[in-house]
């Protein structure tokens, strides 16, 4: 059985809010999704907070990490916290996107990307089912492949 | 499949009666040629490319019908019965051109995706778990722009146009 790296374990650590615009987030995809070298933003969900794991504290292979090595075959994405608009969409801004820290005991850098309306709710806001579709295509132009998937 | 059972079909009347004598060379070489004669005429038949590409996709379909939640591992619903409907409704209007190019795969936010691309160019039509169809649009690094439908026929054909003109450019 693979062992866990040390630095996914919290041990203790806090929350830690300050993401720099450059921080990569990783996910974990599979082939069906990259379709002839673009990946399809049908591969994304908004309709809930979705999560990744942050760079400041994970590598890109920490998303596939398995006790059971279900995802071994499996592929990681990256997108970056610039990519996650301040405000959208942008002919007629009604929402925000941002990564959030929601650091899990076995996943230190476990954060998710959430969406607030604007002006802020302090909750996760559904975008309508339109603006979901324009920013999960927006954020599937931006993605780039950390690792390739092979299943 | 039903092409490999035509084939199968016909390679058996091909049969000849004789396979050890004199002509048993000639009679063989005779009929490997017609088989093969006929296996290039069916594999460019218009007719039946179309026909091999909507029986795919419409096993694809099935595959989809048989995925379970959480298919992503990110809680991802799997496709329900209203987005495999639609679907099909979808698949319904599709010409051998969309369905040479189309990606079926499931969406993670409910549904099942039709997704095409050809160089920088991408677009998809999304059939969700709500009945809805969306899709979109875009080049390279270019702003998408959306593909919206009523669930009309009218404008679910009109949708798979805007995908063509976009994908043939």
């Amino acid at each position: 059985m693979p062992e866990r790296p040390e630095r996914m374990k919290r041990n203790g650590r806090a929350e830690d809010q300050d993401f720099q615009a450059a921080e990569k987030l990783f996910r974990r995809y599979t082939r069906e999704h990259y379709i002839n070298g673009l990946f399809s933003n049908t591969g994304f969900a908004f309709t809930s907070p979705q999560s990744v794991n942050r760079q400041k504290y994970s590598e890109p292979a920490d998303v596939l990490f398995s006790e059971t090595d279900e995802f071994a075959k499996w592929g990681v994405l990256s997108f970056k916290c610039e990519d996650l608009p301040e405000s959208f969409p942008p002919d007629n801004p009604q929402y925000r996107f941002f990564a959030r820290h929601v650091p899990m005991e076995d996943n230190y850098a476990h954060s998710e990307v959430w969406c607030d309306a604007l002006p802020a709710t302090g909750e996760y806001v559904r975008p309508s089912k339109q603006v979901r579709k324009l920013f999960r295509a927006a954020l599937s132009q931006r993605i780039a492949i950390e690792i390739a998937a092979t299943v | 499949m039903i092409i490999a059972e035509a084939i199968a079909d016909r390679k058996t009347r091909f049969r000849s009666p004789i396979e050890s004598n004199a002509v048993g060379a000639a009679s063989q070489e005779l009929k490997t040629e017609a088989a093969k004669d006929l296996e290039n005429a069916v594999s460019v038949s218009v007719f039946w490319t179309a026909t091999v590409l909507l029986a795919k996709a419409q096993s694809r379909l099935s595959e989809l019908a048989q995925i379970g939640s959480n298919w992503d591992t990110y809680g991802a619903p799997a496709p329900n019965q209203a987005a495999l409907e639609t679907a099909v409704r979808v698949l319904e209007h599709m010409n051998p051109f969309d369905l040479m190019l189309a990606n079926i795969v499931p969406s993670a936010e409910g549904g099942v995706g039709f997704c095409f691309s050809r160089g920088d160019r991408y677009a998809d039509i999304e059939s969700s778990n709500d009945g809805d169809i969306i899709g979109v649009r875009y080049i390279g690094m270019q702003t998408p722009v959306l593909i919206e439908t009523d669930g009309t026929d009218a404008s679910i054909e009109a949708a798979l146009q805007q995908v063509r003109n976009h994908i043939r450019a």
